[in-house]
């Protein structure tokens, strides 16, 4: 309940700042500020057309928010990473069409089949490049077989992977006792809970 | 995808399989499921082996469809993508479920060790062993010639 309330929230904080097409665009270059989007690339990425797109994108380059180049007749847009407004504008856009929202969505329907998950490694520490895979830790008896259905939609619209390790409850804890190294250095490491929160993990690791 | 596009990029051509090369596939998937069961091998190498059988499970529908993936870079991901296009919707959720898996047993064959979880090793086992089960009726059903 809190969750849905969170998500429509979410969605009014960005419907009310922008029009649809230019959430669509800043979604997708703050998502990714290291990728050149070619002009029918990103029409294509939104599911509209190239036309449609080109009064948002002269507007976003001439405010300094994105940075085209030309390759002979391509044009290539990315999000301008010197903007003094590029962090807020990423913040902004993470917590509300980012990448957690997103995995929390396709989540929600598994209840409690997943006690906690959470997003480790590079992208945790908002340290990713355009490509970075997304790492994800996920604990309860929901399985990748449950999951790659929507997995496989949720990397479509992030456009890129999205690498699953599951564990069981039972095996998590066990892990836990033997000290293992991997799980160990992730629970060390920066998180952002996609299910639960530090709480529930403490709880789970018996603290 | 079609098969239509897969052969105009020489990722499949036509074949015509036989109860024989079928039959040394049931063998080898026999082997992988068995092998995928034995709990003194690591989760990594269950998990790999599993992956493989299903792998095998897929090659056999798309045998029997008349056509064999070519051997290049991706061949795996188009072979699990290609089982859609011949066992239709019901093969859907394995297809994602599998490419999932194909990425880990990458890193599990060429990068890292200790990558698949215990928890993931049984289900893939599960999931390989389904999979396998719904293309033998699948044969049955569609090429009763070619059936165990």
């Amino acid at each position: 309940m809190r969750n849905n309330v969170r998500n429509m929230r979410n969605h009014s904080v960005l419907t009310a700042l922008f029009p649809q097409v230019r959430q669509g665009v800043l979604a997708a270059t703050l998502g990714q500020p290291d990728k050149w989007w070619y002009l029918s690339e990103l029409a294509g990425h939104l599911g509209t057309s190239p036309s449609s797109l080109q009064r948002e994108l002269s507007s976003l380059v001439a405010s300094g928010i994105l940075v085209h180049r030309r390759e002979g007749t391509r044009v290539y847009f990315k999000a301008e990473t010197q903007s003094p407004v590029f962090r807020n504008l990423q913040q902004l856009f993470e917590k509300t069409a980012g990448l957690a929202p997103i995995l929390e969505q396709i989540l929600k329907p598994f209840g409690n089949k997943i006690q906690c998950a959470f997003i480790y490694g590079s992208v945790a520490r908002s340290r990713e490049h355009a490509m970075s895979d997304v790492d994800v830790m996920l604990i309860g008896s929901a399985g990748l077989a449950d999951l790659s259905p929507a997995l496989r939609k949720a990397e479509e619209r992030l456009g890129r992977e999205v690498n699953v390790t599951a564990y069981s409850l039972e095996e998590f804890r066990e892990k836990i006792k033997s000290r293992d190294h991997f799980i160990a250095a992730v629970l060390r490491g920066r998180k952002r809970f996609v299910k639960g929160g530090q709480s529930d993990l403490d709880e789970i690791v018996g603290k | 995808m079609t098969w239509t596009k897969l052969l105009a990029n020489k990722e499949a051509q036509r074949h015509k399989t036989s109860k024989k090369e079928l039959d040394n596939m049931r063998a080898l998937i026999a082997r992988d499921l068995a092998d995928a069961g034995i709990t003194g091998l690591s989760a990594d190498r269950r998990f790999a082996t599993a992956y493989n059988a299903a792998l095998q499970a897929a090659n056999m529908a798309i045998a029997c469809a008349g056509y064999r993936i070519m051997s290049k870079v991706g061949h795996h991901r188009v072979s699990l993508e290609s089982t859609k296009l011949v066992l239709g919707k019901p093969a859907h959720k394995y297809a994602d479920y599998f490419e999932t898996c194909r990425r880990k047993r990458n890193t599990i064959d060429y990068t890292f060790s200790n990558v698949a979880t215990e928890t993931e090793a049984k289900e893939i086992l599960v999931q390989a062993a389904e999979f396998y089960n719904q293309v033998e009726d699948w044969i049955t059903k569609t090429h009763p010639s070619l059936k165990m």
